[in-house]
């Protein structure tokens, strides 16, 4: 037992050594990776010294501005009235005031922000440059920071600063045109934005190329105000209410917007004496900006109010302490990496908003100056006890949850040992709403405006209408989803900071402007029928989910004989509950129950293009609803329980489905006898038990196969009510003796059963040792063939079951991924399981975006993902294994998931299959897709036969769908474009009718149909799939080698239901030029002018095409 | 139109292919007649088996063969062409488009054996392509001879390529996906039955 104890300690010290080389190694790349971004990410000297130039003559220009003293209100505006600069005094606008406006001298001028901390990066928007000019205190009285009085002073100050600027600036030669802008978007604080102009003056000082602005920033002298007043919780602005004004709600934001306003150099002198401390701040701060703003965080409120301040002041702090004894979370000698991660674990995994919050004091910079504390104030927050400033004062509930979201996913990808994850992190944008979300709700403002009672007190907490509504949608929508969302956010669809400084403020945009809902869905929650509320005897609780779910509310007994209220909806095939829920309760709250509210979202017309089976009822089932799919498994289980029994010479071992419709991921739902179906027979691989007996030769093998099947077949008909007949199977070349029993079970549903036995493989291996070395490489192909139709298929098929039943969405999202295929006439191109594989990258490794919990996620993410695929320099290799690993959950149950997972060895060696196939093949000509996993390591099983033109335009097309989707949006007319084909590439396109409809026969609901008056409920004497797809088959078989043919593989899901297209391109290396004639060139030839030399002979074919095509064809058209 | 009469030792004969009823119709390529050309050659295969100099002395390879030939289309066109010339047989490769030949069961057996295994009695047909043998020796001079004489006379003269009528259209795809959807059970069993009557024979005589 001793020796087994120290041989388990021995392994688990070296799984930990074996670990921290892999995390030494990773953050020595990464280390270099970070270097080599910093460099790029730096400013360019020449545009650093010409701003530094152009804040100089500003400083020079501002120190002419003469001073004004003691105006009044009235003097304001008499002095102003011939001026075109407006003052921007903050809602509500002065009327009378008893105090007076002057403009002194600012008692500093310093640089101050990122530009000042020199952390500043490039960005495609350019930099903004912050120059904070502190006030004289000589114009402040004690009280000022009541009533807004501070804030009109400096409305004044700085409309004065500007009329003087405008005049001063051109004679100094500092072309500049100024605006007003809301820092960060704080409607108390205006300040100047400056950005150079262009002239034909040589003296001028024009700095337009460095592409950035200068923001004159106004701030109150440090420490001028008693801090205490001004706590997030006390009131400083009195309004007039007819209940004590001791009652008067807390002006959070306010009294932040005044504290952060004598704060902007204090900060920046806190933020600069770290830096001096510590080495790798000023990289670890820059780190952070960008992993911040590549996902939409700045320290703006429309950002989420978490930016590059927030991020250093957060470091700085760490280094202080952050542990709940005080204890150091970042230390000073730490790696740029080391401050970058743990800042990241810190904030995936403390909470700062309802657990605790985190407390620090910028005064002491060295000891132990900063600690979580328990016990939060149920907002974000990070509290400065020196200058009592809530530094995440600008984000809410909302933008914290989501905050917090990203740093737990980023901090996973930085604990990823086995794979490079700095792309994700760092490089890749995700700040669109249009692939971050699960779903996006759109709605109007102007359509809460009547209804909502934004009273002064509402005014006084809430600064503006928006910051209102956004908050009110917020707290009902977190209290009706509950569970079945994970992260909410709530923004503004413009948010305009930016406004002439000819006005007082800018336009409001409520009648245009609409409310834009995100939501992170929790995908095992947001599709369930009832929301439970509380039991019936707790009747405070009862009262008060009546009140909030209005008429909604019932009684229900549960069966455990409970009886609770609760919500029941409904669901249906188009549209999710969720956005069921969100209408009612919009409604009911924000709309006082009068009238229905505007919720646009795209879902519901997304949704559309998955086909509606032709099921009872199928019109109200989920889109998660797996039932059409379960009854076909019921069907299985019948089947292969009945074959089992049969009497058979050898025991039957296994059956392996491998069918996509029994893993949930056929684009059709199966629907009993729907047999034009493409994907109408399930195959079933049956295996029996090891016996001696089978032939040493492969034809001799398969000959006694189908005996075997004949007598299942003879079994089957004579004694059961199943029916059944042989036929050939032959999708491996020179194989033309393999067979398949066909079965139709009298529920409806067909199968078909192949037989794999322990020689098979041996065999196929014996004809590629036994061939000459031309034969061998076709031989090889044979094998692959043999492999992917067999154990590949079986393998294949349990893994993705599994994973199906796992990622909920998946098997709706990999549907309407092959709809769209099918749309663009490519799915008949690519095999089920190439096209399940690519579309399971989105789940099982989402980075840098979370796993997609609804159909539009899955589906857009599965195409943005193909759009950026460059598979000629890259392999996609995937875990194939259920869910990720969480940080917070205990070393055992890690453990168990880590033991699944591809480990470092397994994935250098996927990758390096990977390179040996590129040095062979550098552009990818023979080879396009190499999707490695578990499951196969040669990368190549199922991406062997493809053309390079087709994945060249499977690419293409998926780029050009995310181009029209960023471009104009999600909405019914892109949808609608995204399921078009695009055929102007082809060559020719043949239109085709059948004489019959095949969409019900193939399950599918017709449209504009009554679907109780159409039921399948039988088969025909002879079942033909759709001739169409034979069509097609004949002509590959005839011209495969000079014309790559398209089509739609489901006749039946085209509206009309009998017509379908073929589409056809010529390879031009064939079809153009001459060649030697030789009697194997494998097109149609004619002899060509050259001696001996022939040419295609496209006429020729063109008349075979109508040959064989007959009387489906209904037109030709070729392209002009 | 061209006027080569031979490449590479082949005769080139053009034929004409009629538009069918929906391509007149849709007037696509209504100017001009629509040729078609077949390679054809006498077939020599260098073998030292007897029985197949017999036959080399009687067949023509064809190359480039218009789609759906089988049988009683050959028949047709020579019936046409040359009457007189009657056709035995005609083989093809209807099978793969590989341009090698590969017989798994060959490949994959390790019986000694040196007689060969049915259906390879003719050496390996290119995708396309197919050897017509006639009944004897005139029929396949006569055939030629013709064949010449069409090629020297020239446009006004050449010869119709008669598609198989029934092979076109819905009822042509249905018949293929019934004959391979259904297969006769009897005949599968008894031909199962057969060869693996044989390959136990074979097996045994081997040991």
């Amino acid at each position: 037992p001793n020796t087994k104890r120290q041989k388990q300690q021995l392994s688990a010290q070296d799984v930990q050594v074996a670990r921290e080389t892999a995390e030494l190694f990773k953050s020595n790349i990464f280390k270099l990776q970070i270097d080599e971004l910093i460099k790029e990410l730096k400013l360019k000297d020449s545009h650093v010294s010409l701003i530094e130039k152009v804040l100089h003559r500003l400083y020079d220009v501002i120190q002419q501005i003469p001073e004004i003293k003691d105006l009044s209100l009235e003097h304001v505006e008499t002095y102003l009235k011939n001026s075109k600069v407006s003052v921007p005094f903050p809602d509500p606008k002065p009327t009378k005031l008893n105090y007076q406006f002057s403009y002194l001298k600012p008692e500093e001028v310093s640089l101050v922000g990122s530009f000042g901390l020199k952390t500043g990066i490039t960005t495609p928007k350019g930099v903004t440059v912050d120059i904070a000019l502190t006030m004289p205190k000589s114009i402040f009285q004690q009280k000022d920071y009541l009533n807004y009085r501070c804030l009109y002073k400096r409305s004044f100050y700085l409309s004065y600063l500007c009329e003087h600027l405008h005049s001063l600036s051109k004679k100094n030669h500092l072309p500049i045109k100024i605006s007003y802008e809301y820092v960060n978007g704080d409607v108390l604080c205006p300040a100047l934005k400056i950005v150079s102009v262009d002239t034909q003056n040589e003296d001028d000082l024009i700095f337009a190329k460095t592409k950035s602005s200068i923001r004159l920033i106004v701030g109150f002298p440090f420490g001028i105000f008693d801090t205490k007043k001004l706590l997030p919780d006390r009131n400083c602005i009195r309004v007039q209410t007819s209940d004590d004004s001791k009652n008067l709600p807390p002006t959070p934001l306010y009294n932040s917007s005044i504290l952060s306003s004598t704060s902007y150099e204090y900060y920046l002198k806190y933020l600069y004496t770290t830096k001096k401390t510590t080495e790798a701040f000023k990289d670890a701060s820059i780190l952070g900006k960008l992993w911040l703003q590549q996902r939409g965080f700045s320290s703006s409120f429309a950002d989420g109010g978490f930016g590059h301040f927030e991020f250093a002041i957060l470091m700085s702090a760490l280094l202080q302490g952050g542990g709940v004894n005080g204890n150091k979370i970042l230390l000073h000698g730490f790696s740029s990496y080391q401050l970058f991660k743990a800042t990241i674990k810190y904030l995936a995994t403390q909470d700062l908003s309802e657990e605790g919050y985190l407390s620090f004091n910028s005064l002491i910079v060295e000891t132990n100056g900063a600690f979580y504390k328990k016990n939060g104030f149920n907002v974000p927050t990070i509290f400065d006890k020196n200058t009592k400033i809530n530094i995440l004062w600008k984000m809410t509930k909302s933008s914290y949850e989501i905050l917090k979201k990203y740093a737990s996913e980023s901090l996973l990808l930085l604990n990823d040992v086995v794979r490079d994850r700095f792309e994700s992190i760092f490089l890749e944008n995700i700040s669109s709403d249009l692939f971050k979300y699960d779903l996006v709700i759109k709605c109007p403002l102007n359509q809460f405006l009547e209804n909502e009672n934004f009273g002064p007190l509402e005014k006084i907490s809430f600064l503006t209408f928006e910051n209102y509504i956004k908050n009110k949608v917020y707290v009902v929508l977190r209290k009706a989803l509950g569970d079945r969302v994970k992260q909410i956010s709530v923004n503004l669809e413009k948010n305009d900071n930016i406004f002439s400084v000819s006005r007082r403020k800018p336009n409001s945009n409520l009648e245009t402007n609409s409310l834009v809902v995100g939501l992170y869905l929790n995908p095992l929650e947001c599709e369930k029928l009832i929301t439970k509320g509380p039991n019936n005897d707790d009747q405070e609780a009862c009262l008060k989910f009546k009140s909030f779910w209005g008429q909604r509310a019932s009684l229900r007994k549960f069966k455990d004989g409970v009886i609770q209220l609760c919500c029941l909806w409904e669901s249906s095939f188009e549209q999710p509950i969720i956005v069921e829920i969100i209408k009612y309760i919009f409604k009911l709250h924000l709309c006082n129950n009068e009238k229905d509210i505007d919720v646009k979202t795209s879902v519901n017309e997304l949704q559309k293009f998955l086909p509606q089976p032709l099921l009872p009822a199928s019109s109200k089932q989920s889109i998660l609803s797996l039932h059409s799919y379960q009854s076909l498994n019921a069907s299985y289980e019948s089947l292969t329980k009945l074959l089992m029994n049969l009497e058979l010479p050898l025991k039957i071992r296994s059956f392996s489905p491998i069918s996509p419709a029994l893993r949930y991921t056929s684009l059709l739902q199966p629907v009993p006898f729907a047999y034009s179906n493409p994907d109408f027979y399930n195959e079933v691989i049956l295996q029996f038990e090891s016996s001696t007996k089978w032939p040493d030769e492969l034809i001799a093998l398969e000959k006694t196969k189908t005996a075997f099947l004949l007598k299942i077949n003879e079994l089957l008909n004579n004694e059961t009510n199943y029916k059944s007949n042989l036929t050939t199977f032959n999708k491996i070349q020179f194989n033309d003796s393999a067979t398949s029993l066909t079965i139709l079970t009298p529920e409806g549903y067909g199968f078909k059963i192949r037989i794999l036995t322990e020689r098979d493989e041996i065999l196929y291996l014996r004809a590629i040792e036994n061939s000459t070395e031309r034969q061998k490489q076709i031989l090889k192909k044979v094998y692959l063939e043999f492999v992917r139709n067999y154990m590949g298929a079986i393998k294949h098929h349990r893994t993705f079951q599994t994973l199906s039943h796992h990622y909920v969405f998946y098997s709706a999202s990999v549907r309407l991924f092959k709809k769209w295929l099918d749309s663009q006439l490519l799915l008949v191109h690519f095999s089920d399981e190439l096209i399940e594989l690519i579309a399971i990258k989105v789940f099982v490794d989402p980075a840098p975006y979370s796993v997609p919990s609804s159909v539009e996620s899955g589906f857009l993410r599965i195409l943005q993902f193909l759009s950026r695929w460059n598979w000629k320099e890259d392999a996609l290799i995937l875990d194939l294994v259920k869910g990720k690993i969480d940080p917070e959950e205990d070393e055992d149950q890690m453990t168990n998931k880590l033991s699944d997972r591809l480990t470092i060895q397994s994935y250098q060696l996927i990758n390096s299959n990977f390179e040996k196939l590129r040095q062979q093949d550098p552009s990818g000509s023979k080879l396009q897709f190499f999707i490695g996993s578990k499951d196969d390591y040669s990368g190549i099983l199922w991406s062997n036969e493809h053309s390079l033109p087709l994945s060249v335009r499977l690419t293409a097309l998926s780029r050009a769908a995310i181009n029209i989707l960023k471009q104009n949006g999600l909405n019914s007319e892109t949808i609608k474009l995204l399921f078009t084909p695009a055929l102007n590439d082809y060559d020719f396109i043949i239109n085709l009718k059948l004489p019959f409809k095949l969409d019900s026969s193939s399950g599918i609901l017709p449209q504009n149909s009554f679907k109780n008056l159409i039921q399948l409920t039988s088969f025909p004497e002879e079942i033909i799939s759709d001739p169409l797809s034979k069509l097609l088959e004949e002509l590959n078989k005839y011209f495969k080698d000079s014309i790559i043919f398209s089509s739609s593989k489901f006749t039946g899901l085209n509206p009309s239901g009998d017509e379908n297209i073929i589409s056809g391109l010529f390879y031009p290396g064939i079809t153009t030029g001459t060649k030697k004639f030789k009697v194997n060139l494998g097109f149609n030839l004619k002899p060509s002018n050259e001696e001996d030399k022939v040419e295609f002979n496209k006429e020729a074919v063109i008349t075979e095409i109508f040959r064989l095509g007959g009387d489906l064809i209904q037109g030709m058209n070729f392209k002009p | 139109m061209s006027q080569v009469q031979e490449i590479k030792g082949f005769l080139v004969l053009p034929v004409r292919l009629e538009p069918t009823v929906v391509q007149q119709k849709l007037k696509y390529n209504n100017e001009g007649a629509i040729y078609h050309y077949i390679y054809l050659k006498k077939h020599s295969v260098k073998r030292d088996l007897k029985s197949m100099e017999k036959d080399d002395e009687r067949s023509l390879f064809i190359a480039n063969l218009p789609i759906n030939t089988d049988l009683k289309t050959i028949k047709l066109f020579f019936g046409m062409i040359a009457t007189g010339a009657i056709v035995e047989k005609f083989e093809q490769n209807d099978f793969n488009t590989f341009d090698i030949d590969i017989n798994l069961t060959k490949l994959t057996s390790e019986m000694n054996e040196k007689t060969e295994v049915s259906n390879s009695d003719y050496s390996y047909i290119p995708f396309g392509c197919g050897i017509v043998t006639f009944l004897d020796k005139n029929g396949l001079n006569l055939a030629l001879q013709s064949i010449k004489k069409l090629i020297k006379k020239g446009n006004d003269n050449l010869p119709i390529w008669e598609f198989n009528k029934e092979l076109t259209g819905l009822e042509y795809l249905k018949k293929k996906i019934l004959s391979q959807e259904y297969l006769d059970e009897n005949e599968l069993s008894e031909k199962v039955a057969k060869d693996m009557h044989n390959f136990n024979l074979k097996e045994q005589q081997s040991l």
